[in-house]
């Protein structure tokens, strides 16, 4: 039944995989001199081209061309939203809503920076399709205060209405925590509410991005603000697929980097510590990697289900962030297997 | 004819009048304001050059749009407000609008003192509210103490310890029971809160305060607002006494909103004044800004129908100095609107008509043809006594709730009755009453045939109005020799004529054939024809339009499609019998079923059933199928529909 049910959406996201860059376009972007050339080749041989067309060559900025890269996210995601229905359309939303969140967090910053809000229109990604939040009138707010109020209508204003203030690192910080813990939660929620038999799989990769996401929070809020062990519960995700509420709480009690190791000796995470020098260097990578390579596997196998659409759009998301890392990179000069280093998908 | 002659009415006048003269305008209200500016900018506002009319004809030099000085605004604002007081009971009165003169000034000097005595009491009446919503919020935060055996001021009096109320979101909740045992305050759960989040209870020694509200902060805890240090007593004593502060609110708000009605109807007299004044003005505005102003004089155009005429002209001699032209739709000012006009009877009919486009100004309203025959061909597919009524008395309601369609409807189905009559069908019981003509189902051949002559007759009226259209706007070409023409009709009757005597036999055939066959022969060559005909006795120049080449291709191809349009059109109505016998039949069908189930009660109710059912599906199709002839064989011939429709003024100016 559910085979049948998702056939079509399943077939759908298959042929638009097909028709995105591949190894050798990869390759060619790396060889690129600079980010003129990333751009026209995007431009001239990929599927990305339509939504790049727009630019100017002469005058880029790096992180407009990321966002104009997300509105192919977008527009797919939107595409598929409309086979789905039901639960399985309200988790898939919320791939959206990530972005959606993403583009608050800018707005937000810009707030605290005194930043001309106007100024980060080309940066905002979100589908003006679902979206609740009211963009348009947001780049107009003159302070935090008529910022919070604008978004009395969505469920970001519970989150934001406790903070009197974003000047404060520390309260910015805390924000961005609390849009990702909000985000997180809801993915988890309507995650949950899938029904459990066929999507046993998709649940399983997201129970682990969880779990990942848990322990860098756990080491890097130990390591870089030295968090009390409540703050560290208090911002850890929950619904986890191995590490359960009672491993979090001892690796939180975890005194040190060689507790955690040990705590992680036999689980499928210990490759995250497994380095000597280059564990802060390449942690996110890692972490991406690992999670490209479940979610490829979900694609292929999951023929006729609803997780190899999610991991269409999850590999698409991979591709976007590394083709961002390339451009980055080109700021930087780095040699090609310098930058080969940093990206999540494998290239020999 | 149903269509009326409508003028374009100029006027120029002294620009101390402007105001009177709008009013005028706007009581008159059977007119398409036009704009003026636009009007003289096309060159057709043209004053007569004379002496006398020089002034208004240098005024033409320094023209300026009404558009950019007007603003109705103002006055749209005071007008809202008071409405709003008076919750829309106040209404516009037309009558004593045009009775009395009307002082802006004045209007505008009541509304400013009416809205000034109604501060005071505004204002005593939201700090009643705000108190109420202050008392409301005190009542829910105390509500989760209400457990509590001990008196708040021994909380609030606490030396080492403080304590706060919040809310966090369920998953947060979670987080937060799982770090009960370590965190450093006393966590209560006290209970939940509408929107689904949980409240805690925390309390915390002073001196951890700082750690404690960290950790809260994190859990993104949303403090409960409403605890006040002058509520002293046990929770369930403060609960009590806050219900009694609100009850004595309540009276009071009441009281006064009491008073502030009273106040109002004090003045409804007053308000209705300043309400219709205001309203008049912003109405005028929006009037003037139609018009277009030099220094001493205003200019204004609009449409009115030909037979107001004098009394515009009635209204003009009122004023000294102003010029009132007209011109005819005919000299070329614009394409003039079309104003329909019709009795009650065809009048709904007319919402059919613009479905497919409203008439042009020189073209018949196909609104009183398309009235009758529809309702007979209604009628005639859909003939049921009782349920004619139904769809009667259905379409009466909707049509007094404010439904066009429902008058439309309510027409049908006393059609439908009629028919009912002539074919003895009651509710589709044939064995209830007498047929007064046939019953479509003992006499097949019969209705089939009808209704194919009734469809000719129809088809021969659309070429009537067609060839009175075509000659209006004097095309010869389509008029005399087109395929709706005189000759294509001419053709149509010969041809039927050829078939009618030689299938009935009569002994004239053998001599009219051959002359009526001759006959269609020329007439199929003239209309092949007709482009160089049509020019040469027009005395053009050029005969043909495009290459002879292309244009006989096309032609013969319009011969083809006109000779079998000419066949197709006719069968076509042969639906008209077949719904007829479609009624009979469905019934039948149902009350086979009804024999066939042997038992009273479900009989009655299949029986029922198919009524609910025939009337659903019939009224749905038969109406469809009656447009359908309307529109594909009849308009598609006569009627092209690309009229501008009549815009009188506004009546009231959009309050909202």
């Amino acid at each position: 039944m559910s085979k049948s049910k998702h056939a079509c959406i399943s077939t759908k996201a298959l042929a638009m995989r097909a028709r995105k860059i591949k190894d050798n376009d990869y390759l060619e972007l790396i060889k690129a001199k600079d980010l003129k050339e990333v751009f026209l080749y995007l431009r001239d041989h990929s599927y990305y081209g339509d939504f790049l067309r727009k630019m100017d060559p002469e005058n880029l900025h790096r992180t407009e061309i990321e966002a104009h890269l997300n509105d192919l996210k977008v527009r797919e995601t939107e595409k598929l939203m409309h086979y789905l229905s039901g639960v399985e359309k309200n988790y898939f939303q919320v791939l959206l809503i990530r972005m959606e969140v993403e583009s608050l967090r800018i707005l937000i910053r810009g707030i605290a920076r005194n930043d001309d809000l106007e100024s980060l229109k080309g940066l905002m990604v979100y589908s003006e399709k679902y979206t609740r939040v009211p963009f348009g009138r947001l780049f107009r707010a003159r302070d935090w205060e008529e910022f919070k109020k604008l978004l009395i209508d969505t469920d970001y204003y519970r989150i934001l209405e406790i903070y009197k203030d974003v000047k404060g690192t520390q309260d910015l910080v805390m924000i961005e925590k609390n849009l990702d813990r909000y985000y997180y939660d809801l993915l988890k929620n309507r995650l949950m509410k899938l029904d459990k038999k066929s999507n046993r799989d998709l649940i399983d990769v997201e129970r682990r991005n969880f779990d990942l996401l848990n322990l860098i929070w756990i080491y890097r809020g130990k390591k870089f603000y030295s968090l009390s062990r409540e703050e560290l519960i208090a911002y850890s995700l929950r619904g986890g697929l191995k590490l359960n509420e009672k491993r979090l709480l001892d690796l939180v009690n975890a005194k040190n980097l060689i507790e955690i190791k040990a705590l992680l000796t036999n689980s499928d995470y210990a490759f995250l510590f497994n380095h000597t020098e280059t564990i802060d260097l390449y942690m996110e990578r890692r972490q991406e990697r690992y999670l490209y390579f479940m979610y490829l596997k979900l694609f292929s196998e999951g023929n006729g289900s609803l997780g190899r659409v999610v991991a269409y759009v999850r590999l698409l998301d991979f591709e976007i962030e590394d083709i961002t890392s390339i451009i980055e990179s080109k700021r930087y000069r780095m040699s090609s297997d310098e930058i080969k280093k940093y990206l999540i998908r494998p290239i020999d | 004819m149903a269509i009326e002659n409508v003028i374009m009415m100029d006027v120029v006048g002294k620009i101390k009048y402007v105001d009177k003269f709008a009013k005028d305008i706007f009581l008159f209200n059977d007119i398409q304001i036009v704009d003026a500016m636009q009007e003289i900018d096309s060159g057709r506002f043209i004053l007569p050059i004379r002496e006398e009319n020089m002034g208004e004809l240098l005024g033409f030099a320094q023209l300026v749009s009404g558009e950019t000085m007007m603003d109705e605004k103002k006055f749209v604002k005071t007008v809202n407000k008071l409405n709003e007081l008076y919750k829309g009971s106040l209404n516009l009165d037309m009558v004593s609008l045009a009775k009395s003169e009307n002082d802006l000034g004045k209007a505008l000097a009541k509304a400013r003192e009416f809205d000034n005595n109604l501060v005071v009491e505004y204002s005593e009446l939201r700090d009643v509210k705000t108190r109420i919503e202050a008392l409301e919020k005190s009542k829910i935060a105390y509500s989760y103490l209400d457990e509590l055996d001990a008196q708040m001021s021994e909380l609030d009096s606490l030396e080492n310890f403080s304590y706060s109320l919040g809310s966090v979101t369920k998953d947060n909740a979670m987080r937060l029971k799982s770090i009960y045992n370590s965190v450093t305050s006393i966590v209560f759960h006290v209970g939940n809160q509408e929107d689904n989040e949980e409240v805690f209870m925390i309390v915390s020694p002073k001196d951890l305060e700082i750690e404690s509200q960290r950790i809260l902060r994190a859990l993104n805890f949303k403090p409960i607002e409403g605890f006040n240090a002058k509520y002293t007593e046990s929770p369930k004593e403060i609960l009590k006494a806050i219900d009694v502060e609100v009850k004595n609110l309540q009276t009071k708000n009441a009281d006064l909103v009491k008073e502030l009605n009273i106040h109002l109807e004090e003045n409804r007299v007053d308000a209705t004044d300043s309400f219709n004044t205001l309203s008049l003005y912003a109405n005028l505005s929006i009037i003037k800004k139609y018009m277009a102003f030099s220094d001493d004089n205003f200019y204004f155009s609009g449409w009115i129908s030909k037979r107001d005429k004098q009394r515009m002209e009635a209204i003009a001699a009122k004023y000294p100095e102003m010029i009132i032209m007209f011109s005819d739709t005919n000299k070329g000012s614009g394409k003039p609107p079309t104003k329909m006009k019709n009795n009650w009877l065809f009048k709904p009919f007319e919402t059919l008509v613009k479905l497919y486009g409203v008439p042009s100004f020189n073209e018949l309203d196909p609104t009183p043809f398309l009235s009758i025959t529809y309702m007979f061909c209604f009628g005639f597919m859909f003939g049921d006594v009782g349920q004619g009524l139904f769809l009667a008395v259905a379409g009466f309601i909707l049509g007094k709730r404010g439904v066009e369609l429902g008058k439309i409807l309510f027409r049908l189905g006393i059609c439908s009755t009629f028919f009912g009559f002539m074919y003895g069908s009651f509710f589709g019981f044939e064995e209830v009453i007498h047929a007064l003509w046939l019953r479509p189902f003992e006499e097949i051949n019969s209705i089939l045939f009808v209704a194919i002559g009734i469809g000719i007759g129809m088809l021969f009226v659309a070429y009537i109005y067609s060839i009175i259209n075509k000659l209006r706007k004097n095309e010869i070409k389509e008029g005399v020799f087109g395929k709706n023409g005189i000759c294509g009709f001419v053709l149509y009757a010969s041809l039927l004529a050829i078939v009618g005597i030689n299938a009935a036999g009569f002994e004239i055939a053998t001599l009219l054939t051959p002359i009526l066959g001759v006959l269609a022969v020329l007439l199929v060559f003239i209309v092949l024809i007709r482009e160089p005909l049509a020019n040469y006795l027009q005395k053009n120049k050029h005969l043909y339009d495009e290459s002879p080449a292309d244009y006989y291709v096309e032609s013969g191809f319009e011969l083809f499609e006109m000779l079998l349009g000419m066949f197709s059109n006719t069968v076509s109505f042969i639906r008209i019998g077949a719904f007829a016998l479609v009624h009979v039949g469905l019934f039948m069908a149902f009350q086979t079923l009804a024999v066939m189930a042997q038992n009273g009660v479900i009989s009655v109710g299949i029986l029922i059933l198919a009524n609910v059912f025939i009337i659903c599906l019939e009224t749905l199709i038969v109406s469809i199928q009656a447009l359908r002839l309307q529109f594909y064989e009849l308009f598609s011939k006569y009627y092209t529909g690309d009229g501008v429709e009549f815009r009188p003024v506004d009546l009231e100016i959009n309050l909202f």
